[in-house]
């Protein structure tokens, strides 16, 4: 295969569950070498999975429950559930892993000297961690100087929230999301969240990280860059907030109908929990829709003639509409939807996304194999690039899979020294056995 | 002098709505030299969407362009005239990047296919946005944020089992898929430098989705774990961990597993512990002993207090935690405030507009505001006359003959 556009760019990262994680993943999937710095002597819940030792009885008691936090290969945690976990596995192809007690003087110092040979270090933790362990921009700059640091905690690295613990289903509330989301007739308990806003700051990672390398090779400077998940998400909120702006008026939720536009809508179909998304936007897909349904007399119902009308008498139209989808295939709706010009499409559950025709055409899904948990199927690299093919390369990487490659192939440590780090806790390729 | 790191990238910009003006936004933020090119009769169909100050629609005054096009400079061409194709190719010689969120046959009906584009310009790069993709058996198809969140992303999760499921409440697939364009953009950049030559990037907002905005990947490993796929989850079925009402609004709190205590320590009930309902992970794993709990512990405490009041002090017990707050809420806060979140933009239809600025702090080579979002035309004089090196004269007739 030709040389990938970010090959010969060393990316160090002691990123916790997600944000961190798909920001790296998309450097490594074009690339760069992405090393994980992680550690043996404790379990961070919720990167690697939530246990060290799974109690059997949870573990019995999820594939009861069908729970997916606690779902491994065959509901089977085996010996080394870290391996295991499928958060991790989404991200972590393509990554190098190797095991550091950062706890320890010498972790410190190790680390320092793998910074040296980085391009960037990232890392997505509460800002009272990293002056737990020591590491700062100041520290890294003097190690390497044009390192390009990234730094991505909840709400920032200044403020009153600076070391306020978030996921992004935490961040969506604070930054206005789940406000606007949900049916309007459930109180916010029953409404859900997202985690939107880790993928989204994982993303705009990666774009920054590649602003400053590009800016590193014109002017040969690093810099410091402060991805606060919580920031990156409120621009993305623009609509909403400056509504509030301009009109002085709060938005809320108003479930899964349009502003202006209907039939807009989630509407049920054939067989369970299988849904039909239609976003109806003018008169002629209208029509279309009408065809669809074989109810063509609604094009002359006064109640729905227009838009206005339409979004004014929802509530009847999309009785309408489920009291029809309901006798329909949620899948096959799509292509005779398609075909009349309507859009929508099925809400694909994971399994029949996999089995998705165009994915299936565009070979958006690739086998990788795992020496603990076999072949399973990956989603590619986020877009195509028709000069530079690509394809995934390895596997997540087992905890502490590139020891040997870090320490002896980087570091240039001998097998005498490679033993020592060993028995002091740095190196190796199991949780010790006291990690809860 | 203010140094930003795209300074030296030429960027035509023939998007339009959210998703293609939202990644050429990033570009231009950071420093680009970003064109908007619109079509003459109304230009950017964003223009239309509000909100609007005070509910007047007015198109140089909709919230959503005024901030998904600052920094761009703007101009009017029909690229359906061959004058106006011909100018399109004038600019695409002196550009580093064109991106276009068209459906995917619309460039090559124009004659305007990458193929055309990279003879005139091989070293330029093609950066594609749609629903679907370049290729495959959907690519032509109709879709909206709502139809491709509901088929590549996480909408079958949102919201409780029994009803149906939700979408976002704004555009998050578009804008998530501008990101993904500003990151391709790059890429292919570095992958220029070694190469010498351009190409077109295909993104697809459906597999951008897929893969994944909202953890639908990880959703995705688990299934194949265990050959089936995963309900929505029932509230309150998690021992500490949900959206929970308190006396003035809700607050989202993960205090269930390995950091349930925590959550005893922090409303006062360490004493808990001993309690066989609530003693092992697999006790707190039981949907009616997380009832329980709710119900006579967890609820007539956190009732007591605001939201701003439970997250201060679930934060002191390190729980991972955020109140619910409303648009008004997060424009007036002052951490975000005082950070700086927040920039006010002068345009000169729409006035003085506060809106959200850097989406993250670089430390060398910050976020800018240079300019407004573009009036509808307002660099025509500029790049036709004074770069393209057209007469005033000339650019009257092409106003005048719907080119521009």
């Amino acid at each position: 295969m030709a040389k990938l556009p970010l090959e010969g760019i060393r990316v160090i990262e002691l990123t916790q569950i997600y944000a961190g994680p798909y920001a790296t993943m998309n450097l490594a999937d074009w690339g760069a070498e992405v090393i994980r710095v992680e550690n043996i002597t404790t379990m961070r819940p919720g990167t690697r999975g939530q246990y060290a030792v799974v109690p059997p009885d949870l573990a019995e008691q999820a594939k009861k429950e069908n729970s997916m936090l606690l779902a491994f290969p065959n509901w089977d945690p085996g010996p080394r559930p870290w391996n295991r976990h499928a958060g991790f596995t989404s991200t972590g192809r393509n990554k190098k892993s190797v095991t550091i007690d950062l706890t320890k003087a010498e972790g410190h110092d190790l680390l320092g000297q793998l910074i040296k040979e980085a391009d960037v270090f990232i890392e997505n933790n509460v800002p009272q961690t990293m002056v737990k362990l020591d590491i700062s921009y100041e520290w890294l700059k003097e190690i390497k100087p044009n390192i390009v640091m990234v730094r991505m905690p909840a709400y920032g690295l200044s403020g009153p929230y600076m070391n306020y613990r978030s996921l992004g289903l935490h961040v969506d509330g604070v930054t206005g999301l789940s406000e606007i989301k949900g049916h309007p007739d459930e109180p916010h308990s029953r409404r859900g969240d997202t985690v939107a806003p880790d993928a989204a700051a994982g993303m705009a990672a990666a774009f920054a990280i590649l602003v400053a390398l590009w800016h590193r090779n014109k002017s040969g400077d690093g810099q410091l860059i402060e991805m606060a998940l919580a920031e990156n998400y409120i621009p993305m909120l623009a609509e909403p907030l400056l509504e509030f702006e301009m009109t002085n008026r709060v938005p809320t939720t108003i479930g899964n109908l349009d502003k202006r536009r209907a039939p807009h809508g989630v509407y049920p179909c054939l067989g369970d929990d299988n849904w039909i998304v239609i976003a109806v936007s003018n008169n002629d897909e209208w029509i279309g829709l009408t065809k669809v349904m074989r109810k063509e007399q609604l094009q002359n119902d006064p109640r729905f003639v227009d838009s206005n009308a339409r979004h004014a008498n929802h509530a009847e139209l999309d009785e309408i509409i489920s009291d029809w989808s309901q006798q329909r295939d949620h899948r096959e709706l799509l292509t005779i939807f398609q075909e009349h010009g309507v859009p929508g499409g099925p809400v694909l559950n994971e399994l029949q996304l996999l089995e998705d025709p165009h994915l299936i055409e565009r070979k958006y899904f690739e086998t990788l194999d795992h020496q603990e948990m076999g072949p399973l199927m990956y989603h590619g690299p986020l877009w195509r690039m028709s000069k530079t093919p690509n394809a995934l390369r390895t596997a997540p990487p087992l905890l502490g899979e590139h020891n040997e490659y870090v320490y002896k192939g980087l570091l240039g440590f001998d097998e005498e020294e490679y033993q020592r780090l060993a028995k002091e806790g740095h190196v190796g390729m199991d949780m010790l056995p006291t990690v809860p | 002098m203010l140094t930003q790191a795209l300074a030296d990238l030429r960027v035509l910009d023939l998007t339009h709505h959210i998703s293609g003006p939202y990644g050429s936004k990033m570009l231009a933020d950071y420093g680009a030299n970003v064109l908007k090119v619109e079509r003459p009769n109304g230009g950017d169909i964003g223009r239309n969407l509000g909100p609007f100050p005070d509910d007047i629609p007015h198109h140089e005054k909709s919230g959503l362009f005024l901030h998904l096009n600052t920094n761009k400079r703007g101009i009017t061409l029909n690229l359906k005239t061959d004058i106006g194709k011909s100018i399109l190719l004038k600019l695409v010689q002196t550009s580093d990047v064109l991106i276009e969120n068209f459906k995917p046959s619309t460039l090559p009906s124009l004659g305007l296919s990458y193929d055309s584009l990279s003879q005139v310009n091989p070293e330029m790069i093609l950066v594609s946005i749609s629903n679907f993709g370049q290729t495959g058996p959907y690519r032509d198809y109709k879709a909206s944020e709502a139809v491709l969140h509901g088929m590549g992303g996480n909408l079958r999760f949102l919201g409780a089992p029994d009803r149906a499921p939700t979408k976002y409440g704004t555009d998050l697939a578009l804008r998530q898929a501008g990101i993904v364009s500003a990151t391709a953009t790059m890429v292919a950049l570095f992958a220029k430098t070694v190469r010498g030559t351009g190409e077109h990037v295909d993104i697809s907002i459906f597999e951008t989705q897929a893969g994944s905005q909202d953890r639908r990947a990880p959703a995705l490993m688990a299934s194949q774990f265990v050959k089936t796929v995963f309900p929505r989850r029932t509230p309150g079925a998690i021992m500490a961990t949900g959206i929970f009402p308190c006396k003035d609004g809700y607050i989202n709190i993960t205090a269930g597993g390995t950091r349930f205590e925590l959550c005893l320590a922090m409303i006062g009930r360490i004493d808990l512990l001993e309690d066989s309902r609530f003693a092992t992970p697999t006790a707190r794993q039981d949907a009616a002993n997380a009832a329980i709990f709710h119900d006579e512990y967890l609820l007539p405490w956190l009732m007591q207090r605001t939201m701003r009041e439970v997250w201060s002090l679930a934060q002191e017990h390190h729980i991972l935690s955020g109140p619910i707050f409303n648009a008004g809420d997060v424009m007036t806060d002052d951490h975000f405030g005082d950070r700086g979140m927040f920039v006010e933009v002068d345009h000169p239809v729409a006035g003085k507009v506060k809106m959200p600025g850097r989406p993250m702090i670089m430390s060398e080579t910050p976020w800018a505001l240079r300019r407004p979002a573009p009036t509808l035309g307002q660099h025509n004089h500029e790049v036709y006359v004074d770069e393209l090196g057209f007469t005033s004269k000339e650019l009257t007739e092409l106003h005048n003959s719907g080119v521009v």
